[in-house]
């Protein structure tokens, strides 16, 4: 099966290197490629996740030997030979990732062949998101850390390529090269991260790790004065944070969405960003096994989720309000496993996975039809784009925490997550406190989006009059990804007995139990712990719809009804709004101070540094040097020769005083290659006198 | 036996003799004559990576006999697993070289002659097992190169020459008093490279300078490394490399970034390492340090760059960095990466080269940002989409993006040092040198080629088929060897293994 399993990843790859190569002389300029590429990942991970509903566990590897050193057979030696083995890990978690990412890539896919109909080099556009996709696929796939951070990075090439698609906007080439600089931060400490644990465990196949965990092996080595495991766990988390946009690297999301909308929608809501958190899926028994990591994951994914869904609600751009969605939504996540909510976070990773990129193609597709991003000049679009209109709010719904769909599920079952861990560790009360505010402020944001683009009446009528609902190609995909944002996709039953039969209730809980047992992580609660635990939920699930419908209500008074004036409002609480309008003068900080005053300066300074100084010393000094042997020696035939010799008659101190000048010449260069000159020449004799 | 390393490298030196005979009015009889003499060597090449035995450490293919008798100077040519990547690196980028110069006008006869004479310096420099045979490899090298510089190359191109050269002298001043040192020490006296390194023989010894008893190993160790360390280059003896990588003609600067900078770490593996392993271990603190600032202020540098060209000159500095910090940490990984890395950043910077003068060629500047300010380039990938790919293969391999050649070998690199405890903190600081090497590659990359067109580029011609023809191999190389590292580091192995075990 893992061996089949590969062709997942390989497919896409294919469609990459036949569309860069080919794909302009090709018909329709290769899309069908892709597309059937991607349907036939889907179609090999379709029987994988079957098989996890029907027998509730899977598990396979497959392995190869990529690089052999050799060495001395003994390990933790300098000098131990080196064996890198890498290969596809199939198991629950991995069935889960697999079947929703291919089922999102494809319909996204389908979704681009309407959206990017006609663009400039639309061949190349296939070929990156295949590529794209067969990162993704190959990351999920991977059963170690080296070609996981391989995909990892190979999907962050492709963001970069597909962010600056439109290569001549500037803006474009900026977002694209701030999202890679950005990510690469965490990517480079992440892959420290690697070569730690190389360097602890020796390896870094996921079970392996596992193994060596549970076995509490190297709980006691030191990298450079700090506890291995925590420090290791940091640079692990920072690899998320760059990745799936967390606080403090937050920054490149949202200028992300200069990209496509089905980019967007594939690599910015459903994919890529989530890797990270699938990063934190899998090294959690990485990140418990240090008593000080995990909090620092929860409280980052707080903060990331209440910063970023307060920016949200000041913007106008449809795309950019569902950007920072994304943002606060994967602090969720990132918060739900930093509490120990492992299953939940999960979990929400796959529902946010479909609603999100329902969300997405949705604005993409009331984009393409009234062109335009700015939501001010959207409104009343209700009856021009239904399908558009049903799906984008089934999928806001979800978002929102509405009780009988898959937001709620997750989203309910994290808060719970964090409300169990305060109470368990007093202190810990603004993880779900900032928790339940952003569920409330998610709400109000993806509402007040709804109202302004569908409600009310249109405040553009001639981008009103020419808006029109999509073509099948691109709605289908919608109706989809909206079907999946039912709660009973995940946490049955779904009433109907033939489906009920095929996917078991509750196969979702089923399949994370599996996974957690593999991983050495399964929970163990004593009775005590229990009942917080049973309580904590209980009181969660009051407050995350009392939140949510808060959050609803107030939006619909202000937006639907008009009855509170936001514009009023807005300049109520000035500076707040231009607070959040300028997402916090992050952009100011990093690309103004710390890059353009610090680092560029610095850099000119080096260069200064080693054309004025290093030079002196070694180019300069030579000359000097030179300089003065050879008006030595010009001396030296004046004086000696012509005069002492010849002539006879010598002003030998006159001549002996303009030697000793030369070599007072007090410049301190000169000074320095001489000594250097006199060493070399006394070690020369010294070393032939000996003999 | 078929003396196939000499053979190898004396071919390029009868195709400079023929060239000299060769009538002056006909240039093209002379690039034919090129095109023989580097082919040939490389086809052999060819044949030696098929027949190189990977399971032994010891050295193959050798011929030895004595040469200077009274002196106890041998011709004693051999390789083994720390030589072949190279030669097979000189082969290649000599034989790519050779069509890439194919535009050359003003004095063809001399500027191909001085060529395949350096190709013979280069050869003989990864062959020669006789220390006195290296040293006149070595020099032999310096003086064509010299010429290259002084005369096809641009516009300050006296000034990097002698620069160059004095630099490089000053070096070879070092070594060859160490080589006369080492003959004096070792016992019997001898040049012979294997010999020496044969039972620690400087250890102990001491010779008295000015009063003070030094010894003589790590004496010689420093004597070797200033000599070495300038031609990685090292800081602070690099300066020599962005005038003399910015002046050169095109191939000359792909062969000096891709051969000439990996003879300084060539040569450091092979001599001191193996000869003086007690000095190397007591300096490789030293060494670790020196890898970090080369790493970091390589990148900072390249950063500050306005000329394409120096810009990748500079990016140079810091890649050679990577491989100091590797050979440091005495590990498996470590070692094997470092080797690895000479030979990637040999392909991969001489793509960059090569792309640089692909566009030198057609607009005669290298300019990123005028000297007066305004935009050089900017939005040339809608006119040269052909270029742009190329160039952003080699740009992503030489920042050693996941799936091409250069990041199997930071990541071996950093696996390895990372392994060593001693090292930890070094390597973290070196770390950053990933982020700013793809800092100034992509910034280079947006100025140039993204973003609105700059209209006085606006009929600028794409790739043709002989630039394709020299740079498709490379490209093939970058990726397969990223996806695929084994065929180059089979070669190595055990030979690495071998050399490491002085230091366990």
């Amino acid at each position: 099966m893992a061996q089949q399993a590969l062709l997942i990843a390989l497919f896409p790859l294919v469609a990459f290197v036949i569309q860069a190569l080919f794909g302009k002389k090709l018909p329709r300029h290769g899309d069908f490629v892709s597309v059937l590429a991607i349907f036939g990942s889907f179609a090999v991970a379709t029987p994988i996740f079957m098989k996890l509903l029907t027998q509730g566990h899977v598990f396979d590897t497959f392995e190869v030997s990529w690089m052999t050193l050799p060495g001395i057979e003994a390990s933790g030696r300098l000098n131990s030979s080196v064996n890198l083995v890498v290969g596809v890990l199939i198991n629950n978690i991995t069935a889960i990732m697999l079947f929703m990412v291919t089922l999102c890539a494809s319909l996204i896919h389908l979704f681009s062949v309407g959206y990017m109909h006609g663009e400039e080099r639309y061949h190349l556009f296939f070929a990156y998101i295949s590529l794209f996709s067969a990162g993704m696929l190959g990351l999920v796939l991977s059963d170690n850390l080296l070609t996981f951070f391989m995909c990892w990075e190979l999907m962050g090439l492709c963001s970069y390529l597909l962010i600056g698609f439109y290569y001549k906007k500037p803006s474009a080439i900026n977002a694209s090269i701030k999202a890679f600089m950005t990510t690469r931060v965490g990517d480079t400490m992440f892959f420290l991260g690697i070569a730690g644990l190389y360097y602890v465990y020796g390896t870094s196949n996921f079970m392996a790790i596992y193994k060596a965990i549970q076995a509490g092996v190297a709980h006691d080595i030191t990298i450079a004065g700090f506890p291995a495991l925590t420090l290791i766990g940091f640079l692990v988390m920072m690899g998320t944070v760059g990745k799936s946009a967390q606080f403090p690297l937050q920054v490149w999301l949202p200028d992300a969405m200069e990209g496509p909308t089905p980019v967007s929608a594939l690599i910015h809501a459903a994919t890529m960003v989530a890797a990270g958190v699938f990063l934190l899926i899998r090294m959690f028994p990485l990140l418990e096994a240090s008593h000080v990591v995990l909090p620092v994951v929860a409280y980052v994914g707080a903060i990331t989720a209440f910063l970023a869904a307060c920016i949200a609600i000041v913007q106008v751009d449809i795309k950019k309000v569902l950007a920072y969605s994304t943002i606060s939504q994967l602090g969720y996540m990132v918060m739900g496993v930093g509490v120990g909510a492992f299953a939940p976070g999960f979990m929400h990773l796959i529902t946010h996975a479909c609603f999100k990129a329902c969300l997405f193609l949705c604005s993409g597709s009331v984009i393409h039809s009234v062109h335009t991003q700015d939501m001010r000049e959207m409104g009343g679009l209700k009856s021009k784009m239904p399908i558009t209109f049903a799906t984008m709010f089934i999928a806001t719904l979800a978002i929102s925490g509405v009780p009988g769909f898959s937001g709620f599920v997750s989203k309910d079952r994290i808060l719970g997550g964090a409300l169990a861990y305060s109470m368990e560790h007093h202190g810990h009360y603004l993880i779900p406190l900032l928790g339940f505010a952003t569920a409330g402020i998610t709400a109000f944001y993806m509402f007040r989006m709804i109202y302004m683009t569908f409600f009310g009446h249109a405040r553009d009528e001639h981008k009103h009059h020419h808006a029109h609902e999509q073509p099948l190609t691109m709605t289908i995909p919608l109706m989809i990804l909206a079907g999946l944002s039912f709660a009973i996709v995940f946490a049955g039953p779904t009433g109907i007995e033939s489906v009920d039969h095929v996917m078991p209730v509750k196969w979702f809980d089923q399949a994370l139990e599996g996974a957690q047992q593999e991983m050495g992580i399964a929970e163990h609660l004593s009775p005590e712990a229990e009942a917080v635990h049973h309580q904590a939920h209980g009181l969660a699930l009051m407050l995350s719809l009392a939140v949510a419908g808060l959050g609803i209500l107030i939006s619909s008074i202000t937006y639907l009804k008009h009855l509170i004036n936001a514009e009023a409002i807005k300049k109520m609480v000035g500076p707040l709004y231009t607070l959040l309008w300028n997402k916090y003068y992050f952009d100011e900080l990093y690309l103004g101070v710390l890059i353009q005053k610090g680092l560029l300066n610095f850099n000119r300074m080096l260069a200064m540094f080693d054309d004025k100084v290093v030079d002196r010393i070694f180019v300069d000094g030579w000359r000097d040097v030179t300089m003065v042997i050879k008006s030595f020696i010009g001396k030296f035939d004046d004086i000696v020769v012509d005069r002492v010799m010849v002539d006879g008659t010598a002003d030998v101190t006159a001549g002996g005083g303009w030697i000793v000048r030369q070599f007072q010449t007090g410049k301190v260069q000169q000074y320095l290659v001489l000594t250097v000159m006199v060493i070399i020449v006394a070690l020369f004799y010294a070393n032939l006198g000996l003999k | 036996m078929f003396p196939i390393l000499s053979v190898m490298t004396y071919i390029p030196l009868l195709g400079m003799i023929a060239i000299l005979a060769a009538p002056r009015n006909n240039p093209n009889l002379v690039r034919w004559i090129s095109v023989v003499a580097t082919a040939v060597p490389l086809a052999l090449g060819i044949y030696l990576y098929m027949s190189f035995d990977r399971t032994t450490p010891a050295m193959q293919f050798v011929e030895q006999f004595d040469w200077i008798k009274p002196f106890n100077i041998q011709y004693y040519m051999g390789i083994d697993g720390l030589s072949v990547p190279m030669v097979l690196l000189t082969l290649l980028l000599s034989f790519l070289c050779v069509i890439a110069s194919w535009g050359i006008e003003d004095g063809v006869k001399g500027y191909y002659a001085m060529f395949l004479f350096l190709e013979t310096g280069m050869m003989g420099v990864f062959c020669a097992l006789d220390f006195f045979l290296f040293f006149l490899f070595w020099e032999i090298m310096l003086l064509p190169m010299y010429f290259l510089i002084g005369i096809w190359g641009g516009k300050e191109k006296v000034y990097a020459a002698i620069k160059f050269f004095l630099y490089t002298l000053f070096g070879s001043v070092l070594m060859l008093l160490v080589m006369v040192g080492m003959y004096y020490y070792s016992e019997p006296h001898t040049f012979n490279l294997l010999q020496l390194a044969q039972g620690h023989q400087f250890v102990g010894k001491t010779v008295a300078l000015f009063g003070y008893q030094l010894p003589v190993d790590k004496l010689f160790w420093i004597g070797l490394f200033i000599g070495f360390a300038i031609k990685v280059p090292i800081w602070p003896f690099h300066t020599w490399l962005p005038w003399a990588h910015v002046e050169a003609p095109t191939a000359v600067s792909v062969i000096l970034a891709g051969v000439l900078l990996k003879m300084g770490t060539y040569g450091i593996l092979r001599m001191n390492y193996p000869i003086l392993p007690e000095a190397t271990l007591w300096a490789s603190n030293f060494m670790m340090i020196l890898g970090v600032i080369n790493i970091l202020y390589g990148a900072f540098c390249a950063m500050a760059q306005k000329d394409l060209k120096k810009l990748v000159a500079y990016s140079s500095v810091s890649h050679m960095g990577y491989v100091i910090l590797g050979m440091a940490s005495f590990t498996t990984a470590g070692v094997n990466g470092a080797v690895l890395q000479m030979f990637n950043h040999g392909t991969s910077t001489a793509m960059l080269f090569l792309l640089v003068g692909v566009i030198y060629d057609r607009v005669h500047h290298r300019w990123i940002v005028k000297p007066d300010g305004s935009k050089g380039f900017g939005g040339i990938a809608s006119v040269v989409p052909v270029y742009t790919g190329i160039m952003a293969i080699g740009l992503f391999a030489s920042l050693g993006l996941p799936g091409l050649s250069g990041f199997i070998s930071e990541a071996l690199v950093f696996l390895g040092a990372f392994s060593n405890p001693k090292f930890q903190t070094y390597v973290v600081i070196g770390s950053l040198g990933i982020l700013l090497g793809a800092a100034y590659l992509l910034w280079m990359f947006m100025r140039v080629f993204l973003g609105p067109l700059n209209e006085e580029h606006k009929d600028l011609e794409d790739i043709n088929w002989r630039e394709i023809l020299t740079l498709a191999p490379l490209c093939v190389l970058v990726i397969v060897l990223g996806v695929y590292p084994m065929p180059v580091l089979n070669l190595m192995g055990s030979t690495i293994a071998k050399l490491l075990t002085l230091f366990s």
